[in-house]
């Protein structure tokens, strides 16, 4: 019941989105967020502890499980795409800001207290990831300041695991435009990075 | 840099990607000389380019295994922060109570940088929110409006149809510690008193009482101003009952009990002069930094009878009969001998503050014959079995007397209990719903006791028993005491396996679990050593093959899930069903005499069983957070050992080498304690076992931009050696018997096989009679499956 309800919000919200709706698109970012969260937790448990998730194979499942088997126009699902990279981002990069504020702070338990003040194994994103990670946010931040549409590539490219085919289809510019842009914002980033990271 | 100029730099950075290399240098110093700034920018740039032009390639391969380190460490409740509720962003989790969770947010328009508290309402254990009852008390409390009352701003409903509210954000300290870091003196104390009762009282005059006033509800902030919290916060969450419960009750056991007054303990009406008491107890507090009933405060049921019964705790003969006399008449059991208003009370305050003599000592005429009456009556009611009763012995904050009663009498009589086994349950999960506090945990670790012996007790009555435990495990869970928590629920799961198997005996005669027919090793018998191997083909069928891949055998029912096979003592199988009823079981190789073994709590998952002499040590999982356990082939003695996941046993019996976070360790199985073998956090690792020598792991690895490969390494981590060859994804290896072989599934020719290796990479044999498929849903392209998993044994 509760689930319709979601699908049917969803649903809504992407064609919203498909007719230009950028409130939409703010709306629909969290679902995303929740589902794409959530369903790495399932597949971490079905498989038994192991690493098996792929950034593209869980997008795929997240659009399969949020959109369902409801027809919707090709151009909702581009911007599906998009939006969950944009999540993957988030879920990344958050990730490794917080971990960097909690290091640089006094004494950095192994053990430390969740929100619900139980104590949790953190099992830890390295430091190297965590700065890496972050180093790239920023430069990332920067490159959306004056390069926007490189920065778009990028986040479809890295984050959301998309071939230059998928990301020319999301963001609507040629293959050959995405293979320029994804040249660029490499070298872009690589600098900043490098320049951040020593 | 403007926007132009990149678009400018983007085109001469292209240019110069799209002519020789030759040609570069003469073209940037073509560039320097009519802009050197942006000659320096493409050179720069291009240095970065040709330093590494597939690093973000290998980077965006390494991106699965951080994003699942990610979700190992973050936990599910996390997923609200950066969520949007309203026109308001939530930043980050503050803080955190039985009813509420509070988040610093900000409004998510931009329109202006604001900071607000959101609070997050959660219904109780057993009470739905009435939102209309919600809308009409938030908007009486909208309409305060005093600067020492934090102002609620707006509220709602979640998409989730939780009510929330925002309200003014205060960066502060508690009363009671902001007066003691800043050593304030008595009268500055009282100063800071006064601004509360004043405040206190215009609440009043609009006819609001706050019902939960402590310390921790008035912040003080950095330049002193007085803000109170959560005011009528406590009103909002009251909801009348079925059953006649008293309403005031149902919100009563998420307050803390240091402070509240007796009428609330008994669920008695409340009006202004609850908080009248309230403000005498903080008042206490803030004189002498102690609670009135500090003294008794050793277990919930003590306070509360000290509460009802006794006085306080005397101020002290630093402090003036006058003061003394007026917290006494604000803490008096009785509301109608309190002061009437907040008024009264702030307008004694001042009286002593001015050398006026204090209404309070005026009243002492009559005041100790009329105590001495209150606390005989109240001693009464408890020799006659009610309130007190129960208030003493058993309750926590805020059950329903009627239901505690029930619970009360179904826990400790040992005669026939009626149908109403479930309804102890249900007593006893409202119990644990009520300690969520930590001063509710010791009356709620007092009914746990209760309940335990209560079990222990019941031995001729296996059932009861069983059911017995549950509850008392599922209160643990309660109380976040996960350990305790698994301990019952497996003592009472074997309770039931042995109830089950005792019926099964169809003959009369009760067959034990544990005395189960298995057949015979039949390499003792002289047959010729075989190698066995198992695995899984998808969606979850366990099957045993030969070496060579012939002679392949279904193990388990191909209706079920299952993952994780692995063998078991007296050539059984160890699997974890995923289907049905989920656990660890045991089964025979011909798929007979399936039996469970643990019993994951709701939300969690046990996976990868392995065997370590007679017991299983597996790991267990929830949220992404894993543990790793050992556990008795009969389900009993389920252990700790630590966290972590991918556990191997040493051959000896006396290590274990598991995995946490992306790296490997050691754990010392005899004397406790860990090792670090690994450290490359960069890399994701998985292990997969010790050599039958003991002196050599076997493990994955996922270096960046590469796939997961297998890699030897010495037990005390030295000499980390690749064994796959070529750039296959290589999982799951396990150790042939003679340790000279290694076992793996890998994804060769896009299909999943299970393959056998010399210990150095070389000699790979096809074991998989046909190739391994994986069953795909539509619309997915890629996916990478390891359900193909296995392990050796002796056949």
């Amino acid at each position: 019941m509760k689930e319709n309800t979601a699908h049917e919000t969803i649903g809504e919200l992407l064609r919203a989105v498909e007719h230009g709706d950028r409130a939409a698109l703010d709306a629909l970012f969290p679902l995303v967020y929740d589902e794409l969260t959530v369903l790495a937790r399932q597949q971490r448990r079905a498989w038994h502890g192991d690493l098996t998730l792929t950034t593209t194979a869980l997008v795929h499942e997240a659009y399969l499980k949020v959109v369902g088997q409801r027809r919707i126009p090709s151009d909702s699902r581009a911007h599906f795409f998009g939006v969950a990279a944009k999540a993957m981002r988030h879920i990344l990069c958050n990730h490794a800001r917080d971990r960097r504020r909690q290091k640089r702070g006094a004494g950095a338990p192994h053990l430390g207290l969740g929100p619900g003040h139980d104590v949790v194994a953190q099992v830890e994103l390295s430091d190297d990831q965590t700065d890496m990670l972050a180093a790239l946010d920023e430069a990332l931040q920067e490159l959306e300041r004056i390069a926007p549409r490189q920065a778009r590539v990028v986040e479809c490219r890295f984050f959301g695991g998309m071939s230059i085919d998928d990301t020319a289809t999301v963001l609507r510019i040629s293959p050959r435009t995405v293979k320029r842009d994804w040249t660029f914002a490499q070298a872009w980033l690589r600098r900043g990075m490098q320049a951040k990271l020593g | 840099m403007a926007k132009s100029r990149v678009a400018r730099l983007i085109t001469l950075f292209e240019q110069a990607l799209e002519m020789p290399h030759a040609q570069r240098a003469e073209f940037l110093e073509q560039v320097t000389t009519e802009d050197a700034a942006l000659g320096k920018e493409l050179s720069s740039l291009l240095a970065a380019h040709e330093s590494s032009p597939d690093y973000f390639e290998r980077l965006a391969a390494a991106v699965p295994s951080a994003y699942a380190a990610v979700l190992d460490a973050t936990p599910a409740t996390a997923r609200w922060e950066g969520r949007r509720i309203g026109a308001y962003r939530l930043v980050r989790e503050v803080g955190r109570g039985g009813m509420s969770r509070v988040f610093l947010a900000e409004r998510a328009d931009g329109q202006f940088e604001q900071h607000v508290a959101l609070k997050l309402l959660r219904p109780g254990f057993d009470t739905d929110i009435d939102v209309g009852h919600f809308r009409a008390e938030r908007q009486i409390l909208a309409s305060l409006n005093h600067p020492n009352i934090a102002r609620l701003m707006d509220g709602g409903l979640t998409a989730d149809a939780l009510p929330y509210l925002v309200l003014e954000y205060v960066d502060g300290s508690p009363v009671d510690r902001y007066c003691q870091t800043r050593a304030l003196t008595t009268r500055q104390r009282l100063d800071l008193f006064l601004t509360i009762t004043d405040a206190v009282e215009y609440a009043h005059r609009n006819a609001v009482v706050h019902r939960d006033l402590k310390p921790s509800n008035i912040l003080v902030t950095a330049d002193g101003a007085v803000k109170l919290l959560d005011f009528g916060l406590a009103k909002l969450l009251e909801q009348d009952q079925p059953g006649g419960t008293p309403a005031t009750l149902t919100t009563y056991r998420w307050m803390t009990p240091e402070y509240a007054a007796p009428e609330q303990i008994l669920g008695a009406a409340i009006t202004p002069r609850t908080d009248v008491y309230q403000l005498g107890a903080v008042l206490y507090t803030l004189l002498t930094d102690r609670t009135p009933f500090g003294r008794h405060a050793a277990t919930l049921p003590k306070l509360q009878a000290a509460v009802l019964t006794e006085e306080h705790d005397p101020l002290g003969s630093a402090f003036p009969a006058d003061l003394d006399a007026v917290v006494s008449k604000a803490l008096r059991k009785d509301p109608a001998e309190r002061y009437a208003s907040a008024r009264e009370l702030a307008d004694d305050i001042r009286r002593y503050l001015t050398g006026h003599p204090v209404q309070a000592r005026r009243q002492t005429l009559g005041y100790s014959a009329r105590r001495f009456v209150v606390r005989n009556r109240l001693r009464v009611a408890a020799a006659a079995g009610t309130v007190l009763v129960l208030i003493a012995s058993l309750t926590t904050a805020g059950i329903e007397r009627a239901r505690t009663r029930r619970a009360l009498a179904v826990i400790t009589s040992r005669g026939a209990i009626a149908d109403s086994m479930t309804g102890v349950e249900r007593e006893l999960l409202a119990v644990s719903s009520a300690a969520e506090r930590l001063t509710d945990t010791v009356a709620a670790r007092r009914l746990l006791q209760r309940g335990l012996t209560e079990a222990r007790a019941r031995s001729a009555q296996p059932e009861r028993r069983a059911r017995l435990l549950d509850a008392v495990g599922r209160i643990h869970m309660k109380l976040r005491e996960h350990d305790s928590a698994f301990t019952r629920f497996q003592d009472a799961l074997v309770i039931r396996q042995r109830l089950a198997e005792t019926r099964r005996g169809d003959d009369g005669t009760p067959v034990r679990a544990n005395q189960r027919l298995v057949r015979p090793v039949t390499g003792a018998s002289g047959d010729p050593l075989r190698l066995k191997l198992l695995f899984v083909r998808p969606p979850g069928t366990v099957f045993m093959v030969d070496e060579d891949g012939t002679d392949e055998r279904r193990i388990t029912d191909s209706t079920e899930t299952m993952t994780s096979p692995a063998w078991a003592p007296e050539e059984r199988v160890f699997v974890n069903r995923v289907s049905g009823v989920r656990g660890i079981y045991m089964i025979n190789t011909d798929g007979t005499g399936l039996t469970q073994v643990t019993a994951p709590p709701s939300g969690w998952g046990d996976y990868q069983p392995v065997a370590l002499g007679n017991q299983i040590v597996f790991g267990r999982d929830s949220a992404g957070v894993g543990t790793i356990y050992r556990v008795n082939l009969d389900g009993t003695g389920l252990t700790r050992l630590t966290s972590g996941g991918d556990a191997a046993p040493s051959p000896t019996g006396d290590f274990i080498i598991y995995r946490r976070g992306v790296d490997i360790y050691l754990w010392d199985l005899r004397r406790g304690g860990e090792k670090r073998l690994t450290n490359t956090p960069t890399r994701y690792k998985s292990v997969g076992g010790v050599s039958p020598d003991g002196r050599r792991i076997v493990f994955t690895r996922i270096d960046p931009g590469r796939r997961e490969q297998i890699f030897l390494m010495n037990i005390d981590g030295t000499h980390t050696t690749r064994v796959s060859r070529g750039d296959f994804y290589d999982f799951l290896p396990r150790w042939s018997p003679d340790g000279k072989r290694i076992a793996f599934t890998s994804s060769r020719d896009g299909t999943n096989g299970v393959y056998t290796m010399r210990a150095d990479g070389s000699d790979v044999r096809d074991v998989s009679r046909t190739p391994l498929t994986v069953a795909m849903r539509p619309g997915i392209t890629v996916l990478d499956v390891n359900e193909t998993l296995w392990a050796w044994m002796k056949y």
